[in-house]
C-alpha cells in the first residue's frame, strides 16, 4: 500500500508527491538557515587578535583558525546555492509536471470527445443495417440457452458460473488505476456519443459539448439516462422525510482523519455538529455518509442509485434535499460559517451544498466523491481526496470548473486489490487511513487548508452533535 | 581585569586577545550545533517510486550538497580547535 500522497490544484499547478514537496520546503529552509551561518562567520573578525601585542606564539593557531572559518563560510556559501537550486528544481518539475498533466487530460477529453462523436455517429447507422440481423441472432441464442437449461441444466449451470468466474477474475480491471483514468474521460464523452448517434457533425458536437456553449454534457445525458429509465419505474425521485435521531455532546473535529472518523456509517446518514460560544452566532460542521441502497429502484433509503443518479444530472436528489432539512432542522442560515465533509455520494451532496450558494460554506473535504463537474465557487476552500484506484470518483468526470486541492492516492499499488469486493480502494476504512497521512503531510496548502477548517470551530465553548435519519415517502 | 593605570600593557593585550578569542571558540561551537541541526534538514533521498535520470540527478546533487555541508563543519571544527589552540598557548604565555 502506497503511503505517498500526489497533491495538485489548490489555485497552484504544482502537482508532485507530499515526499518532494516537504523536500523542496526543507531545502528552502536548509538554504534560510545556512545563510544565517554564513552571516554569522563573516562577522568573525578572527585575525584581530593576532593583531594585539603579545599574540605571537599563538600566531601560527590564529591563521590557520582564520583559513578555517574562511573555508567553511566559502563551502556554506556554496550549499546555500545547492540547496536554492534543489528546491527550485524540485518546485519546477512540479509545475511541469502538473502543466503537463493538465495539457494531456484536456487533450485526452477533446479526443475521447471526437472520437465518441464518430463511434456514435458510426454504432447508430450500423445498427440500421446490422439491427434484423442481430435480433435473429439473439433470439436465437435465447433459445438455444433456454433449450440447454432444459434438457442440459448442468451445462447451463456450469456456463453461468463459468461466465462469473470470468468476471471476478477481471473484476480487478476496475481497480486499475488506467481503466479509471479511461473511465474518468469516457464518462464526460456519453453525451457527445448520443450527439454523434443523432447525426450531428463533428462541429455542431463541440460547439454544444461541455467546451462550446455547454447545453449538452454530463448532466443531460445522465438526466436523459434518469427521464428514460423513470418510464419503466426505475431511478424515480420521490419526497423525503427528514427526522434527529439523537444529539450527544462532543468535540471540535481536530485535522482531516478526525473528519473522515466523524461521517455517519449506521442508520442515520447526516450529522450536524453545533458550535457555540456565548455572543458568537453558532457555527457548524456537517458530515454526510455514502450510497446506502445500490437498487435502481426507489425504496425508503434516499442515499440510493436514484439521488446518485438525480445529483449526477444536476438536479436536487433526495439525499440533497434531506440534508437541506437537516440543516433547516439545525437551524443552519445563509449566514452560518458550515464546513461540509462527505464520503462518496455524501461528497457529491456536499460539493452541491457549496455550489448552491444558499450557505457559508467556509471548508469542504469531500472523500472518494464523483463531484468533478459539480460547479464549486473557486473561493470556497476544497480538499479532495480520490484513490487512482477507485473508478467512483471518476464516474464524476474530469475537474470542469473547480479547482480544489487535490490529493490522491493509489491503495493498491504493492498488491492486488481483494477480489470479494467490486471496487476495494472506494471502502471509508482505506480514506479513512488516506486521510490520516493527509494530517501528517507536510505541504503547504494541506497545512493551510486544516488550519483554515479548524478556523470555524475555533472558541466554541459547547459542541453538540445531531444524527438524523431521512427517508424516501413514496 | 587587570584595574587601573598601572596595568601592564602587553598582559593587557593578552588578556583581551585571550577572551576575543574565547568568545570565538564560543561562536564556532554554537556555529557547530546549528551546522548540525540543518544537516538534519537536508533531505537524504525521495523514498518515492520516482525514477530515471531526473531523479539519480537529483540524488547526485543531494550527495554533493551533503560532502559540501560535511566539510564546511570539519572547517568550522578545525578552526575551533586552533582557537583552542591559540587559547592555550596565550595562557602558557600570561602564566
Amino acid at each position: 500500500m502506497s503511503d505517498d500522497l500526489v497533491v495538485g490544484g489548490g489555485g497552484s499547478v504544482a502537482v508532485a508527491t507530499v515526499t518532494l514537496f516537504d523536500q523542496a520546503q526543507r531545502l528552502e529552509r536548509l538554504g534560510r538557515d545556512l545563510e544565517a551561518c554564513v552571516r554569522i562567520l563573516g562577522a568573525m573578525d578572527a585575525g584581530a587578535a593576532s593583531r594585539l601585542m603579545g599574540t605571537t606564539g599563538a600566531r601560527t593557531a590564529l591563521e590557520r583558525a582564520e583559513r578555517g572559518i574562511d573555508d567553511a563560510r566559502a563551502l556554506l556559501g556554496l550549499a546555500v546555492v545547492r540547496s536554492g537550486h534543489l528546491a527550485a528544481g524540485l518546485q519546477l518539475s512540479a509545475n511541469v509536471y502538473g502543466a503537463g498533466e493538465s495539457a494531456l487530460a484536456a487533450i485526452s477529453e477533446r479526443l475521447a470527445g471526437d472520437f465518441a462523436a464518430g463511434l456514435g455517429f458510426l454504432a447508430a447507422r450500423w445498427g440500421l443495417v446490422l439491427a434484423p440481423g442481430l435480433l435473429i441472432a439473439g433470439s436465437r441464442a435465447a433459445l438455444a440457452s433456454a433449450v440447454a437449461s432444459t434438457i442440459a441444466p448442468e451445462a447451463a449451470r456450469r456456463g453461468a458460473e463459468t461466465a462469473e468466474r470470468w468476471i471476478a477474475r477481471h473484476r480487478s480491471l476496475l481497480s486499475d488505476p488506467r481503466f479509471v483514468q479511461f473511465a474518468r474521460v469516457s464518462i464526460v464523452s456519453v453525451d457527445d456519443l448520443a450527439a454523434g448517434a443523432a447525426g450531428l457533425p463533428l462541429p455542431v458536437v463541440r460547439l454544444l459539448g461541455d467546451d462550446g456553449l455547454g447545453p449538452l454534457g454530463l448532466d443531460t445525458t445522465v438526466g436523459a439516462v434518469a427521464a428514460g429509465a423513470s418510464v419503466f419505474g426505475a431511478l424515480r425521485e420521490t419526497r423525503v422525510r427528514t427526522v434527529p435521531l439523537s444529539s450527544a455532546p462532543s468535540t471540535r473535529a481536530h485535522g482531516f482523519a478526525d473528519r473522515a472518523a466523524r461521517v455517519p456509517r449506521g442508520r442515520a446518514q447526516v450529522r450536524i455538529d453545533r458550535y457555540s460560544a456565548r455572543g458568537r452566532p453558532d457555527r457548524f460542521e456537517v458530515y454526510l455518509g455514502g450510497t446506502a441502497d445500490f437498487s435502481p429502484r426507489s425504496g425508503k433509503e434516499p442515499w440510493d442509485l436514484t439521488s446518485n443518479i438525480s445529483a449526477l444530472s444536476g438536479e436536487p436528489s433526495g439525499a440533497y434535499r434531506a440534508v437541506v432539512d437537516a440543516l433547516d432542522q439545525a437551524g443552519v442560515g445563509a449566514q452560518s460559517p458550515l464546513v461540509v465533509t462527505g464520503y462518496s455520494q455524501g461528497g457529491l451532496v456536499a460539493a452541491q451544498l457549496a455550489a448552491s450558494g444558499h450557505y457559508d460554506v467556509r471548508g469542504l473535504y469531500t472523500l472518494g466523491a464523483p463531484s468533478g463537474q459539480v460547479d464549486v465557487p473557486r473561493d470556497v476552500l476544497w480538499v479532495a481526496v480520490e484513490h487512482t484506484d477507485d473508478v467512483v470518483p471518476a464516474l464524476g468526470g474530469t475537474w470542469a470548473t473547480a479547482d480544489p486541492v487535490l490529493v490522491r492516492r493509489e491503495v493498491f499499488s504493492d498488491r492486488p486489490p481483494p477480489p470479494e469486493l467490486a471496487v476495494p480502494a472506494h471502502a471509508a476504512a482505506h480514506y479513512r487511513a488516506t486521510a490520516e497521512l493527509i494530517d501528517a503531510a507536510n505541504e503547504s496548502r494541506l497545512r493551510d487548508a486544516r488550519a483554515e477548517f479548524s478556523a470555524v470551530g475555533r472558541g466554541a465553548e459547547r459542541v453538540e452533535s445531531t444524527w438524523y435519519w431521512a427517508s424516501r415517502v413514496p | 581585569m587587570p584595574q587601573g593605570s598601572d596595568a601592564d600593557p602587553w598582559a593587557l593585550s593578552v588578556v583581551i586577545a585571550r577572551r576575543m578569542l574565547e568568545e570565538q571558540a564560543a561562536a564556532l561551537a554554537a556555529m557547530l550545533s546549528r551546522l548540525d541541526r540543518a544537516r538534519a534538514l537536508a533531505p537524504s533521498g525521495a523514498e518515492s517510486e520516482w525514477a530515471g535520470p531526473a531523479r539519480r540527478l537529483y540524488d547526485a546533487a543531494l550527495g554533493e550538497l551533503h560532502r559540501a555541508l560535511s566539510s564546511a563543519e570539519l572547517s568550522v571544527d578545525a578552526a575551533l580547535a586552533d582557537t583552542r589552540r591559540a587559547i592555550e598557548s596565550l595562557a602558557s604565555h600570561v602564566g
